[in-house]
């Protein structure tokens, strides 16, 4: 849909008969780089080998052309970052629909359909170091196009020792895990429970 | 063969345990239910905004020295003027009060 | 209603104003700010492995709570209009906002339905 229709070599004799005489036109055409030439075709892809899950992303966006053009871009970043990535895969549309009464005041008879579709590409990363995930990340990001939504998990296994307990665990332990609102409430009900009010009936 | 419910239940207390969970037999009430609930509070306080958002009488404050234009409120001003030449403006306010004082309702 | 009172004074909101719009925004402020407390003594107040004075004056200090403190007080309204009917809470906004706005295009990806 987004790729252009053209070969790379109807483009090129396009730009022959522009810029030179009709007599060079025949001439053999100036072969492109290689690189430049797969932007002509589907994005080559790095093959999958541990079948290790590192990263998934998911792009959302409300149509389908800019989405299908930038996961196209994503697939190439990955593959020139060596990453092996699969996808885009297309998750379920979400479609959302309202129904709204015409007109501002009674005739509620007569009414209108809006709606508005949510479409969704899923494209995962295997087997990559988590760096080059963060750069490719910050990559995509600074190209980003307007009205495409990203959101991107990242997976991080631990080795397992049965010694630790989860408060030492490196993936548990996070800033704003520790100070949350739910941990105000608890602190809440230890003050007041605490307090002059509540102890007299404590006992 | 059947397993004592006593082991069952020592079994879950221990995976309770392992998996921070709350284990509770008996079901009594702990009003935990009411603690799991996410707090709403962050998400309703925004509802209508940022109220430090700059609006346009709040630019001739700020920027003493610059003349701004409302373009909306210019062209409401420019057409108020043509109404007004066309005889279709808003009707004058009547100044003599006092004349009509008979007319209107007293309250007691 | 008409005789509402403002205790404590909150910041007015940047959209459209209008008492009940005043209103509401001020509840919500007082809602989210008292939500804590509310949380912490309705836990103790449920709580039947506590004593049972314990749960009661819990619940006693809950119902002294003023009720613009209480979650249900709060109703969202349209953001342009003030209007409380038909808010449709995905755009904060009423329906007739909501067709004329989508309409124009002011909300991204909505269309016209055809199914």
């Amino acid at each position: 849909m987004f790729r252009s229709a053209f070969s790379p070599v109807l483009k090129q004799s396009a730009r022959f008969q522009s810029n030179h005489a009709a007599g060079e036109a025949s001439n053999v055409a100036k072969k492109l780089p290689i690189n430049v030439e797969a932007v002509y075709h589907a994005p080559l892809r790095v093959p999958v080998k541990h079948g290790d899950l590192i990263a998934d992303l998911q792009l959302r966006s409300y149509d389908h052309e800019n989405l299908d053009f930038f996961s196209d871009f994503i697939l190439r970043a990955g593959f020139y970052l060596g990453m092996p990535l699969t996808g885009p895969k297309p998750l379920p549309t979400r479609r959302e629909r309202w129904t709204v009464i015409r007109s501002p005041f009674a005739q509620a008879k007569s009414k209108e359909n809006f709606e508005r579709h949510t479409h969704k590409r899923l494209v995962r990363v295997w087997d990559t170091n988590p760096e080059v995930v963060e750069l490719w990340l910050s990559y995509i990001s600074k190209y980003s196009i307007p009205g495409v939504g990203m959101k991107c998990n990242l997976y991080k296994k631990e080795g397992l020792k049965l010694s630790q307990g989860p408060e030492q665990s490196t993936l548990l332990a996070s800033p704003e895990r520790s100070k949350s609102l739910d941990e105000a409430v608890g602190e809440k009900v230890l003050e007041l429970l605490n307090s002059e009010d509540f102890k007299k009936h404590m006992q | 063969m059947s397993i004592p419910k006593s082991r069952l239940l020592k079994i879950a207390n221990l995976s309770a345990k392992i998996f921070d969970e709350n284990f509770n037999p008996t079901a009594t009430r702990t009003g935990s239910k009411i603690l799991s609930k996410r707090l709403k509070g962050p998400s309703i306080v925004g509802y209508y905004g940022n109220p430090d958002f700059l609006k346009f009488k709040h630019l001739k404050t700020l920027y003493p020295g610059f003349s701004f234009v409302d373009q909306q409120e210019e062209y409401r001003l420019l057409m108020n003027e043509a109404r007004k030449r066309r005889g279709k403006g808003a009707p004058a306010k009547k100044k003599e009060a006092s004349k009509d004082k008979s007319k209107t309702k007293k309250r007691k | 209603m008409g005789n509402f009172r403002f205790p404590v004074k909150v910041k007015l909101p940047s959209t459209y104003l209008n008492a009940r719009v005043i209103r509401d925004n001020f509840k919500r402020q007082q809602v989210a700010e008292n939500e804590i407390a509310t949380k912490a003594l309705k836990y103790i107040a449920r709580n039947t492995t506590l004593p049972p004075r314990t749960r009661l004056e819990a619940q006693l200090k809950l119902s002294v709570m003023p009720n613009y403190t209480r979650m249900t007080q709060v109703k969202n309204r349209c953001v342009e209009t003030g209007h409380s009917r038909f808010v449709l809470s995905d755009f904060r906004l009423c329906r007739t906002q909501f067709r004329e706005k989508a309409k124009n295009g002011d909300l991204p990806g909505v269309k016209k339905g055809v199914w």
